[in-house]
């Protein structure tokens, strides 16, 4: 199954929340979404969901929510780790929520047990950490098997390892044909997780393509190089158009995508090497490149 | 549908405050009916021995009275409210709304179901208040057709009342102006409405949803009565579903 967003868009009096957002979800890979806060990434969620009433449609195997027959064997989704009553056992919440497409009670324990909460299935959540909250939230979204995951924030307030647990079995659902969409502002965690992101800011798409390609648009990829007589080399290299920078006393940082075009340089002219190495931007330096001046609510006179 | 009304079934069962207000809903309305008995008694042996009563209370009157008074309004309404009012609350209503994206069914659900239990609440406390009435023989039996065309009106007026507070909470998102606003309105405000202007427009008494209504439930002209509350109810309802239609979750 793929999942097509189309057009979607979303106001609030005179502001623009989402802007005419046109992307897709394909199976199989984990899907990051991200942008800065009030970027309007939940709106878009809800708006696929069709949560909040807005302009375009999302197509889910080509056909709206509306016309599936199950919702639930479509989409799972967790957008807040507080969605659930205080006063209702984590077993009741979910049998609650498999009552749509008469999940069997085995299901229920077996997702709470995945999710390690089985101990606590017959308590009410009012007790529950954030950490708690998330996995009651991922267990109602996976409850029914659901082709696609719609997951807003779910590593929020996890402990490490149960960031890394979130990662594998995320990985793992994407892997079995199924579409994983996350948000999240741990941009490490998520460039290890996510293969493909749609990033966007100020509710208008700013990339929708693989982690590797989004990378490869910063500046900041370059190639370090330590050198006996930098000076020499940086003539050398700017000579035949390739620009170089300082960096520390006997380094030069080169904007070339390949090193071995600095060292045959380097070796034609002469000059000793003793260092050279490609550095890539990560992805949370590509995503601030790119967003720097977008956040909606950055800090007085520090925005980045 | 089905599965709608499955999943708002489990929804108002798994919640402790659910049993809580049935329970004392029940527990309320037997209580009331004794002190009513006892109080009946009283009257009575004052009286006189073996003097009649000034006063001509019929047994569906006084299980009435016991079953339909300010404090059980509270608590039924209170359920009712909660449908919508909870899930509000704590954001399930868009876990709700994620499995049923037609929302019409699930409204339908909500009604069906959180009236059904009012009614059945509403039923065995009115058996109990009736038991416990039925005993004291000052009070004047009806007739079984009497008793039951008050309690299928009692029970329409109730049916009435929840979707009132469906309406209101759903419009407003806030449980406890589900509640307030109708009971407000049937406690308070028709009363003084009905003091300040009958004297300007006499009219006004006849056209207010629960002076309408405790009417129709009286079998004060009923056609009339039935027909104003009717409107008020209609009115309201579709007015909370086109909101729960349209408006974000």
């Amino acid at each position: 199954m793929s999942v097509e967003a189309i057009g979607l868009t979303k106001v609030f009096g005179s502001k623009t929340a989402v802007n005419d957002l046109t992307f897709t979800l394909e199976p199989g890979v984990v899907t990051g979404f991200l942008g800065p806060n009030g970027s309007g990434k939940s709106t878009t969620m809800r708006l696929m969901l069709g949560l909040d009433r807005g302009e375009g449609q999302t197509k889910w195997d080509g056909k709206k929510l509306t016309e599936h027959k199950h919702a639930t064997k479509v989409v799972g989704a967790h957008l807040d780790a507080r969605f659930f009553n205080p006063n209702r056992t984590a077993r009741a919440h979910l049998r609650m929520l498999g009552a749509e497409a008469n999940i069997p009670d085995s299901r229920v324990d077996e997702v709470l047990d995945l999710v390690g909460l089985a101990s606590e299935a017959k308590k009410r959540p009012k007790t529950f950490s954030l950490g708690m909250g998330q996995r009651l939230g991922l267990a109602g979204a996976i409850l029914a098997n659901p082709r696609v995951l719609l997951l807003d924030e779910p590593a929020n307030g996890l402990d490490p390892q149960s960031i890394q647990w979130l990662r594998d079995f995320l990985r793992f659902y994407a892997s079995s044909g199924n579409v994983v969409f996350v948000s999240s502002h741990l941009l490490t965690e998520m460039q290890q997780m996510a293969e493909h992101v749609v990033v966007i800011s100020r509710g208008t798409l700013i990339a929708d393509e693989p982690v590797s390609d989004f990378v490869n648009r910063s500046t900041r990829n370059d190639v370090l190089v330590r050198a006996a007589d930098p000076q020499r080399l940086a003539q050398a290299l700017t000579a035949i158009g390739i620009a170089t920078t300082p960096d520390g006393d006997d380094g030069l940082a080169v904007q070339v995508a390949d090193p071995r075009q600095v060292g045959e340089v380097a070796f034609s002219n002469g000059v000793a090497v003793y260092e050279l190495t490609r550095r890539t931007a990560s992805l949370e330096e590509v995503f601030l490149e790119l967003t720097s001046g977008s956040q909606e609510y950055a800090t007085g006179g520090h925005q980045s | 549908m089905t599965s709608a009304i499955r999943y708002e079934w489990r929804r108002i069962s798994s919640i402790r405050s659910t049993w809580i207000l049935v329970g004392c809903a029940i527990v309320v309305s037997t209580a009331l009916a004794f002190l009513l008995s006892a109080a009946v008694g009283s009257i009575s042996s004052s009286a006189g021995n073996g003097d009649v009563p000034a006063f001509d209370l019929s047994l569906s009157a006084s299980v009435g009275s016991a079953t339909t008074n300010l404090i059980v309004l509270v608590l039924l309404g209170t359920l009712a409210a909660q449908a919508f009012g909870q899930e509000y609350r704590n954001g399930t209503i868009r876990l709700t709304l994620t499995e049923f994206p037609k929302r019409t069914p699930i409204f339908i659900a909500k009604v069906i179901v959180c009236c059904a239990v009012v009614v059945v609440s509403f039923l065995v406390a009115t058996v109990l208040a009736y038991l416990v009435l039925r005993g004291n023989s000052q009070l004047q039996a009806d007739s079984v057709a009497s008793f039951g065309a008050y309690l299928v009106r009692t029970c329409i007026y109730l049916i009435g009342f929840c979707l009132i507070v469906f309406a209101i909470t759903v419009i407003t998102r806030i449980l406890a102006l589900g509640v307030i606003i109708p009971l407000a309105f049937a406690a308070v405000v028709e009363t003084l409405i009905g003091s300040l202007l009958s004297g300007y427009a006499p009219w006004i008494v006849d056209v207010l949803p629960f002076s309408s209504g405790t009417a129709f439930v009286a079998g004060t002209d009923m056609a009339r009565n039935g027909f104003v509350f009717g409107v008020w109810v209609a009115v309201l309802t579709v007015a909370g579903y086109l909101v729960f239609e349209r408006r974000d979750a």
